[in-house]
């Protein structure tokens, strides 16, 4: 079930009203409601991968209970060890089994070898990079004694498939999600409010940005060699925004979704087109999934407190496993292996936390020099993101090749209308930079009438300018 | 609290259901209207024609399909082409034609390959164009029909009070793609879409339709069968016109959709997929979709295909 179908238009507030009114008796009848809804909603694509998510939720539940009843370390370390050999094991199979063996294949032939190698028809699970790292950080965190081990399996095995972040996130630490499945839950009408407001606002950043965008994304990729240079800086512009309405649009509506049943999610992304330099930037995009990495991987690695070779290194494998987590295939690899180059040298001249503070905090417009160095990181990330989009690498150097002639100012040969849509997304992010959301409306003193007015504009607005219905990019990964 | 929350959103979602409301009861003042409104003109050709008479349905392959002047100068049996769009689902094609079939008539059904795939044959959103044209159809729509076209009303509904606003502000129709193509005038006294014949080919739109086949139409059809019997009537199937190149991509699937049809249908087919295979020169804008010369062969073909069957 997605988000922006009728379906879910349907199943939510029949969820809704089961939940705070027939279930609401006892929270672990809330739990087993949610943990069967939850089920449903990622069964509607295929039923067969629950069995994956079942699998998995029960060896992570039993691995906690045994990390914690042992006393040597090194049992400990067993458990924690088939945790990641399971939940790996699964990714490794169902997403990067055959990027390896082809992989493997392509190299031997280049050696003048030549093999057959196997290759696996199997289709990628829907979210099982988001579940399988969100069940880990719990065996990681019980292992580390972060976290005390839950014996309610119902509360676990929700925790584990809570429907609003279930296949596209964002990631939840246990820490801080499990602990909300043992406490009551009381109906707040601001939050309720409120994640309304933020659920329509992902609406609109997913159909009428990222779905026009990807229109016009779509023509541009798939001939870029028709096209002339303005046309291929449009379309990775235009693939700039698409990404962004699409992912943080898709954690817009989990976050909202979730509030809407007392729960809190974390912060996904933090308005993260108006970060100054880079390491800005990765603070505020996909914050789930580069906290989980700094905090599972970097830090256990020795983060940047070692030696500068040791920062080197360890910030070259964060950004690339990041980008492998994307997918398997070089042109991930390629855009970590990019955003790495970009980090390294403000963190080898310790500049990369100089840009902590809010931007523009006390003015509506910027400074004219941090205006440029918006731009430069933006034009930065523009360029990686060609990598992320093009079906190889090869096609990916092409594209930049091409996009920078002399024809970069000549008139695009693509309709620009997404970008009418664009400049309105970037205007009211701007003035809600510092919320958590595009509709942030909770301390604006304006009359119900002003706001409800509002909601119908942006819901016309949707409807008038949505366009056909696209999934959203992230079910992939 | 919870109660506000409750009574404040349904105020809010009634006035949003509202809006769509009123986009679906909003009249259509486009003055070159679709092709979907031929089908008034369709429902009085079978109502008008008493005598028994050959009716060609199924989806675009059909409308555009046949020179039905072939078929009756051949057959000397009158025809009807009652066919409009496939995206109407096989259901409704069929229950609609059903409504005008009477003792002696022969029902020539040309299903899309596409109708035997997952649930495509409760029909998508042209469902909801078809309904706008004849509102009494709602009495032939079942519950899954409804769910199958359900997440299509809203957009739909937007989409006329879009199409009602510019037309009232230009004051003007709102072009389309082709104003003398595909609209309610350019179809002949058959039925059949003729305007395009002697049109220049377009680009060819090529289809998928792989899956799994749904065996459930083809009860449907079986009991479809039964039903014109009764009224004492033949019924026959025909394979769509199909171009070779998505013939040839799709080639597994149809000779799934052949094989389970044989296996499990008890009605009469009279030819299989490759007997309307043709080449792409004479195919006009989509694989299903033949040109003048493409429709004079096809006829003449399921002339000669019918007349052994009439006898």
């Amino acid at each position: 079930m997605i988000f922006n179908s009728i379906q879910y238009l349907i199943f939510l507030p029949t969820v809704f009203l089961l939940y705070w009114f027939v279930f609401n008796k006892t929270i672990k009848l809330q739990n087993f409601l949610l943990l069967v809804v939850s089920y449903i909603f990622y069964g509607w694509w295929d039923w067969r991968f629950l069995s994956l998510i079942i699998f998995s939720s029960i060896i992570d539940f039993y691995c906690g209970i045994f990390i914690e009843k042992t006393n040597q370390k090194k049992d400990k370390k067993k458990w924690l060890t088939l945790s990641m050999l399971i939940n790996l094991g699964f990714l490794g199979v169902f997403k990067y089994f055959n990027f390896f063996s082809n992989s493997l294949k392509e190299g031997l032939l280049s050696l003048g070898y030549q093999i057959d190698t196997l290759t696996l028809d199997i289709v990628l699970p829907v979210g099982i990079s988001f579940y399988t790292f969100q069940t880990m950080s719990y065996t990681i965190d019980v292992y580390r004694g972060q976290l005390k081990p839950t014996k309610d399996p119902i509360a676990f095995f929700s925790f584990v498939s809570f429907f609003p972040q279930l296949v596209a996130g964002p990631i939840e630490r246990a820490t801080n999600l499990l602990p909300q499945f043992y406490t009551k839950r009381t109906f707040d009408l601001e939050k309720a409010k409120d994640g309304l407001r933020q659920i329509l606002w992902g609406l609109f950043k997913k159909i009428v940005i990222a779905d026009n965008c990807a229109i016009i994304v779509n023509e541009v990729f798939d001939s870029y060699t028709d096209f002339n240079s303005s046309t291929l800086f449009i379309g990775a512009l235009f693939f700039a925004f698409q990404i962004y309405g699409d992912f943080s649009g898709y954690s817009d509506i989990a976050i909202g979704t979730a509030r809407l049943f007392g729960f809190n999610l974390m912060q996904n992304f933090a308005f993260p087109y108006f970060s100054r330099d880079i390491a800005e930037f990765w603070r505020k995009w996909h914050i789930s999934l580069t906290t989980w990495f700094r905090d599972y991987v970097y830090i256990p690695l020795g983060g940047s407190r070692g030696g500068v070779w040791m920062k080197v290194r360890n910030t070259f494998i964060i950004f690339i496993v990041s980008g492998f987590w994307h997918g398997a295939n070089w042109t991930f690899i390629i855009w970590g292996l990019l955003n790495a180059l970009y980090f390294l040298p403000l963190l080898l001249l310790n500049k990369n936390r100089v840009n902590t503070n809010a931007i523009a905090s006390n003015s509506i417009f910027v400074e004219p020099k941090e205006f440029i160095k918006i731009i430069l990181t933006f034009f930065i990330t523009l360029i990686a993101w060609i990598f992320f989009r093009a079906p190889n690498v090869h096609s990916a150097f092409s594209y930049i090749k091409n996009m920078i002639s002399s024809s970069i100012i000549s008139v695009p040969e693509v309709s620009l209308k997404p970008l009418v849509f664009i400049i309105v997304l970037v205007i009211v992010e701007w003035f809600q930079r510092n919320n958590k959301h595009g509709l942030y409306m909770n301390e604006l003193k304006m009359n119900k009438f002003s706001r409800w007015l509002i909601y119908y504009i942006l819901i016309i607005i949707i409807f008038w300018f949505g366009a056909e219905k696209q999934e959203f990019i992230y079910f992939q990964f | 609290m919870m109660k506000h929350f409750i009574k404040y959103s349904v105020v809010f979602a009634i006035g949003v259901f509202l809006f769509v409301f009123v986009g679906l009861i909003l009249p259509n003042n486009n003055p070159v209207r679709s092709v979907d409104y031929s089908l008034v003109a369709k429902h009085n050709l079978l109502q008008q024609n008493k005598q028994p008479k050959v009716v060609l349905t199924g989806g675009s392959n059909v409308v555009f399909g046949f020179n039905s002047q072939i078929l009756q100068d051949d057959l000397n049996y009158p025809v009807v082409n009652h066919a409009i769009h496939a995206g109407y689902g096989l259901k409704y094609i069929i229950e609609d034609v059903l409504q005008f079939v009477n003792e002696g008539d022969v029902i020539v059904l040309s299903p899309e390959y596409s109708h035997f795939i997952g649930d495509n044959y409760y029909g998508k959103e042209p469902l909801l164009f078809s309904l706008t044209v004849k509102p009494s159809n709602l009495k032939l729509i079942s519950f899954q029909q409804l769910a199958s076209i359900s997440e299509f009303i809203p957009q739909f509904s937007f989409d006329k009070i879009k199409s009602f606003v510019y037309n009232k502000a230009k004051n003007k129709p709102r072009r389309t793609n082709s104003e003398k193509n595909y609209t309610e005038f350019s179809i002949n006294k058959f039925g059949d879409h003729y305007t395009h014949w002697d049109d220049k080919n377009e680009d060819l739109k090529l289809y998928n339709f792989n899956g799994v086949v749904n065996v459930d139409v083809i009860e449907f059809l079986n009991s479809v069968n039964d039903q014109i019997k009764r009224k004492g009537a033949k019924f026959f199937i025909s394979f769509p016109s199909l171009c070779r190149s998505t013939y040839t991509k799709n080639k597994k699937t149809i000779l799934a959709i052949e094989k389970a049809l044989k296996k499990y249908g008890n009605f009469n087919i009279l030819d299989s997929p490759k007997d309307h295979v043709y080449k792409d020169v004479l195919f006009y804008d989509t694989s299903y979709h033949l040109n003048g010369d493409g429709v004079s062969i096809r006829s003449k073909k399921l002339a000669s295909e019918l007349k052994g069957q009439l006898k």
